[in-house]
């Protein structure tokens, strides 16, 4: 009787550990994309829990209820879409477009940029004076008549923007102070502040903190074919 | 002590020339290298000179170098651009790695960077295409045909409905509810 209970505590616990171990693939089950973005789980690492939940704004959640878009209310939004597009195209192709304006990526910051343009980029930057770049990452194009607005950037083919580096120098020497008014405290350029900027930006030659810069020419802002219309073959010219 | 305390120049971006409209043109014109051949703080300099210089002579040919000794006095760089701007560097007791980089940067910029405060990142002649916004753009036309004081445009924002309202809607509500309790039991006889 003793080694019959002493057997059925040993597979109890065997089938404990088991069934923990085999539990957790099994009852989630993945149903929708939504599930299985939240509980992305490595083979082989500790898992948690609980999975870490993401929350980004711009996943929405999933709604309840089946969407449905009203035909006639469609059609007649696509027919104004349509209008509004051969009046671009039409523009595009007379070249009556006049001066365009985009709104640039470049480096971690946006620029609003238009034909003969001078923009300043910070920090460590390869490029040098005298070459001419090609950048791809247009948020915006805008006439006097109409916008082109990327989700979030604009197709690489339609929108070519160009420009020349023409400077690479240093900015001016900045310092950081600190001072409490009515408590006798003033600190410029303090050890921990140097240290911090040492690691932030550092550069050729550092007595106190100046940013590398770099001087970049906008030569041509323009708009390439026909707006909304897909190529069948794309991305041709990047065959390296 | 803000930005407005120092003695320092502020201003725009500028490019002289409309350097890089069409063809880029190195601005650098001249170099004039400054040292002494005994003393101890033109170390680099001399090192720069014996190793270097020839081959940044050679990869520059628009720019011109001028190599001047004189005794006892600390080595300098001076760079002259096209638009007639110097750029000036005290060199004593620097390596001839950091020369190396000076030089470069001396070639690589059209102003002497450091002495100008930029106030913004940006130069355009062009501020506003589709015209700047005023408090009247993207509002209803309708609006200048107005004669004020109006009634409903002066009225106060209501943000919640008033007590009376909310009493209407109780009201209203529960009126709705009998009448589809009364229709409940006849369907329950029809089935």
């Amino acid at each position: 009787m003793a080694a019959l209970g002493s057997f059925n505590r040993l597979f109890n616990f065997a089938t404990n550990t088991c069934v923990k171990r085999i539990l957790p693939t099994s009852t989630n089950k993945q149903y929708y994309l939504g599930l299985k973005l939240q509980q992305i789980e490595v083979a082989g690492y500790a898992t948690r829990k609980q999975p870490i939940r993401y929350k980004l704004p711009w996943f929405k959640p999933e709604p309840s209820y089946q969407e449905e878009i009203p035909e006639e209310y469609e059609e007649k939004k696509e027919k104004a879409a349509a209008d509004i597009i051969n009046k671009i195209n039409k523009q595009i192709a007379t070249n009556q477009v006049g001066r365009l304006f985009a709104v640039i990526y470049l480096c971690g910051t946006q620029f609003k940029i238009t034909e003969n343009d001078v923009i300043a980029i910070e920090g460590h930057w390869p490029p040098q004076p005298g070459d001419q770049l090609n950048l791809e990452k247009v948020l915006l194009v805008g006439s006097k008549d109409f916008t082109l607005i990327g989700r979030p950037i604009l197709n690489r083919e339609l929108v070519s923007v160009n420009a020349t580096v023409i400077q690479k120098t240093l900015s001016h020497t900045i310092t950081r102070f600190r001072m409490r008014p009515r408590k006798q405290f003033k600190r410029i350029n303090c050890k921990h502040d140097m240290i911090i900027n040492i690691i932030i930006k550092k550069i050729v030659q550092l007595f106190l903190t100046r940013i590398p810069r770099t001087m970049l020419r906008i030569n041509s802002i323009i708009i390439n074919g026909e707006v909304d219309k897909k190529k069948e073959v794309e991305g041709l010219d990047r065959i390296y | 002590m803000s930005n407005k305390h120092l003695f320092q120049k502020f201003g725009f971006l500028r490019a002289p020339f409309g350097i890089g409209v069409g063809r880029y043109v190195c601005q650098l014109q001249r170099i004039t290298i400054k040292f002494c051949k005994s003393h101890g703080c033109s170390l680099g300099i001399r090192s720069f000179l014996e190793h270097d210089l020839i081959d940044y002579a050679k990869q520059n040919p628009g720019v011109v170098v001028y190599v001047k000794p004189r005794r006892h006095r600390s080595p300098v760089l001076k760079a002259e651009y096209l638009n007639g701007e110097t750029s000036w560097i005290c060199i004593a007791n620097f390596s001839r790695q950091d020369i190396i980089q000076w030089m470069e940067l001396l070639k690589t910029q059209y102003h002497d960077g450091p002495a100008l405060r930029l106030l913004k990142l940006w130069h355009t002649d062009f501020p506003s295409i589709q015209g700047p916004w005023t408090p009247f753009t993207f509002k209803n036309p309708s609006l200048n045909q107005i004669k004020f004081p109006d009634k409903k445009i002066g009225e106060a924002l209501k943000f919640k409905p008033t007590a009376t309202e909310e009493l209407i809607r109780l009201f209203e509500e529960q009126q709705e509810a009998e009448k589809f309790d009364q229709e409940i039991p006849v369907q329950k006889g029809v089935s």
